[in-house]
């Protein structure tokens, strides 16, 4: 993903290099809220994210990786996810969508069936998809974290890698 | 700041180290939050961004500096500054405060007169300080930029940079 800065024309506007993945919590609210622009378009980052093709991407390597994901794809349709640990143990995570606006818009809760940070407190992920001049602006709001602060802040380094590997999937 | 990663525990678990400036846009919802863990006390924090402390560090270097803080600290209470650019030319910034809770959290409202992504649109910026193992974690929300997302995709760039000055003032105190 490039990085580097383009000149701006005025200090007070933002640069137009590809937005590297961002993320920040807001432990008292209990919300994080992240950002990349990512390669391809709204489309191919929506089926990305929605489908099994999220198996041959959002894995850590060496530490997890996804598999046996089932989604039903519409409102208060469920979907859940096997997280396969290196180690050999196995945790579920699972939740409904709220809403779908292909290809701009996702709103699901998520659930763990053990987090160490977040026990089984549900949260709301809301996924933005905007076509933007890299490929497509990934916004993603991830709320329900009151009162367990320290997941939120763990949620969010770790989304920063999740919209990375996204990006590299994708072409970036 | 420090911005080297130390160890976690869990993969799921945030790293220990200084947490450097950050901000992130939703240019949807028109809102800016930014974080970073700043050197001193909430105390010193607080003063830095609510006194005419402010005139010291907020500033970026061959581009502007800022003058004439007035600050009338209580709830409804104005408070301006000027912008000084160094390329010529000034703004004004001014607002007024909302809530304070020295020395845990601030909010404000801010508009300039002059502004070419934001127009004179007013923001309303909430500072929490929280005591943390590197000093305080300064964690900043600005919102109201429903419309002007190019102000709000440059002022999270600019709040990145003012954090960053922020620290290294309160680390030289």
């Amino acid at each position: 993903m490039t990085t580097d800065s383009k000149a701006k024309s005025d200090f007070r506007s933002a640069t137009e290099s590809k937005k590297a993945p961002k993320a920040v919590a807001d432990g008292v609210a209990g919300m994080l809220l992240a950002f990349a622009e990512v390669s391809g378009t709204p489309d191919q980052a929506f089926r990305a994210l929605t489908t099994n093709e999220v198996e041959k991407w959002w894995t850590i390597p060496g530490v997890y990786h996804l598999k046996d994901w089932k989604a039903d794809l519409h409102a208060q349709g469920r979907w859940s996810v096997t997280v396969a640990l290196h180690d050999g143990k196995q945790l579920n995570e699972w939740g409904e969508f709220c809403e779908i606006d292909v290809p701009n818009k996702i709103v699901m809760t998520r659930r763990f069936g053990a987090n160490p940070l977040l026990g089984e407190r549900e949260t709301t992920l809301t996924y933005r998809l905007e076509p933007s001049a890299h490929g497509t602006l990934v916004t993603l709001r991830e709320e329900g974290f009151i009162g367990r602060s320290e997941a939120a802040y763990g949620n969010a380094e770790n989304w920063e890698k999740v919209l990375g590997w996204l990006d590299d999937y994708l072409g970036g | 700041m420090t911005t080297e990663s130390k160890p976690k525990s869990d993969f799921r678990g945030a790293t220990q180290s200084k947490r450097a400036p950050k901000a992130a846009v939703d240019g949807v919802a028109g809102m800016i939050l930014a974080f970073a863990e700043v050197a001193g006390t909430p105390d010193q924090a607080f003063r830095a961004l609510t006194t005419d402390e402010i005139l010291k560090w907020w500033k970026f270097p061959g581009v502007y500096h800022q003058k004439e803080w007035k600050a009338d600290l209580r709830v409804c209470g104005a408070w301006s500054v000027a912008v000084e650019l160094e390329a010529g030319g000034e703004v004004h910034a001014d607002g007024e405060f909302c809530e304070i809770d020295f020395p845990r959290k601030l909010v404000m409202t801010r508009k300039f007169d002059s502004h070419p992504f934001q127009g004179t649109r007013e923001t309303t910026i909430t500072y929490r300080f929280e005591p943390s193992p590197h000093g305080t974690l300064v964690t900043v929300r600005d919102e109201g930029f429903i419309g002007r997302r190019e102000a709000a995709y440059g002022n999270a760039e600019i709040w990145e940079r003012v954090l960053g000055w922020l620290n290294a003032y309160l680390e030289r105190l």
